[in-house]
């Protein structure tokens, strides 16, 4: 078969129907979920609402367009208590499942009590 | 917690990069909307009242008694709904393609907001876990439909994170 012809069936083979685009979700949508979540009466019930679990996944999320820093060699000692609390549950960030899941070390907090190191590890002064 | 933990990392366990389980360090940016430590531990905190075990996900909701886990279907629900919210005129540009808002919007809005912010392809790849080359997809989808008032919210996000 001609080259051409076969690039051409080729292409047809692979065409499919295009995805709906995507509109993006703007800073203002942010501030009105806030704002509606600011009105709910405080409390735990709002707190465990969807509309609050929703607003943190999305905020996550979005923090990939955050800075960050890189991550240093220089590991500083999680303090016991409410820090290692919050450690055993640390969760891997799920981007593709739309969940949270769970692993050791992967995620971890860190509390600093060094200014030195503080400002080495973070870069804020 | 505020003002006890100063950094959360996270470890991005799949994504479409060649740097598959890679763990960035996110710093609190002092924003009250856009602060990732604050979302982190908020999500761990639910799931420490909601009684989740350990090795399940923890974006969820629900009561004391029982407990769901986030689904596309809520999340597109939810930003549907706020972006009623957001823009209460039905003529608006935002409200005539609001099937268009879906869990990926977040994704195509970093996109949008770190291009409009002048980052290069190959730092919104990095930033977002991408494929250097999936980024002008990414774009194509939806960068043509953004308008001034969008954009200047698009922005708006961007400079947060400066």
């Amino acid at each position: 078969m001609h080259p051409y012809i076969r690039e051409q069936l080729s292409q047809r083979a692979a065409w499919s129907q295009p995805k709906p685009r995507k509109a993006p979700f703007t800073l203002e949508m942010f501030q009105a979920l806030s704002r509606y979540l600011r009105s709910q009466p405080d409390g735990l019930d709002s707190f465990l609402t969807k509309q609050y679990a929703v607003y943190d996944w999305m905020r996550l999320v979005s923090s990939q367009v955050l800075g960050f820093q890189n991550t240093l060699k220089l590991a500083l000692r999680p303090k016991r208590g409410i820090i290692q609390s919050l450690k055993r549950r640390m969760r891997v960030l799920g981007q593709g499942k739309l969940l949270l899941s769970s692993a050791p070390a992967s995620l971890s907090l860190h509390r600093t009590t060094n200014p030195f190191l503080f400002r080495l590890y973070t870069g804020i002064t | 917690l505020k003002g006890r933990v100063t950094s959360v990392h996270l470890h991005f366990r799949f994504d479409k990069s060649p740097r598959n389980f890679s763990i960035r360090k996110f710093c609190s940016t002092n924003d009250p909307i856009l602060d990732p430590l604050a979302a982190a531990v908020s999500c761990i905190h639910r799931a420490d009242l909601l009684g989740i075990p350990a090795w399940e996900p923890i974006a969820a909701f629900g009561t004391l008694s029982t407990y769901s886990f986030l689904r596309d279907l809520h999340i597109t629900t939810v930003m549907q709904k706020t972006s009623i919210w957001a823009y209460p005129n039905p003529k608006h540009e935002m409200r005539l393609q609001i099937k268009c808002i879906v869990p990926h919007s977040n994704r195509i809005t970093a996109a949008v907001a770190l291009k409009l912010g002048g980052a290069s392809d190959e730092e919104i790849a990095f930033r977002l876990h991408w494929l250097v080359g999936s980024v002008p997809t990414y774009l194509r989808e939806c960068f043509s439909q953004v308008g001034t008032v969008i954009q200047q919210a698009l922005t708006g996000a961007y400079h947060t994170s400066l």
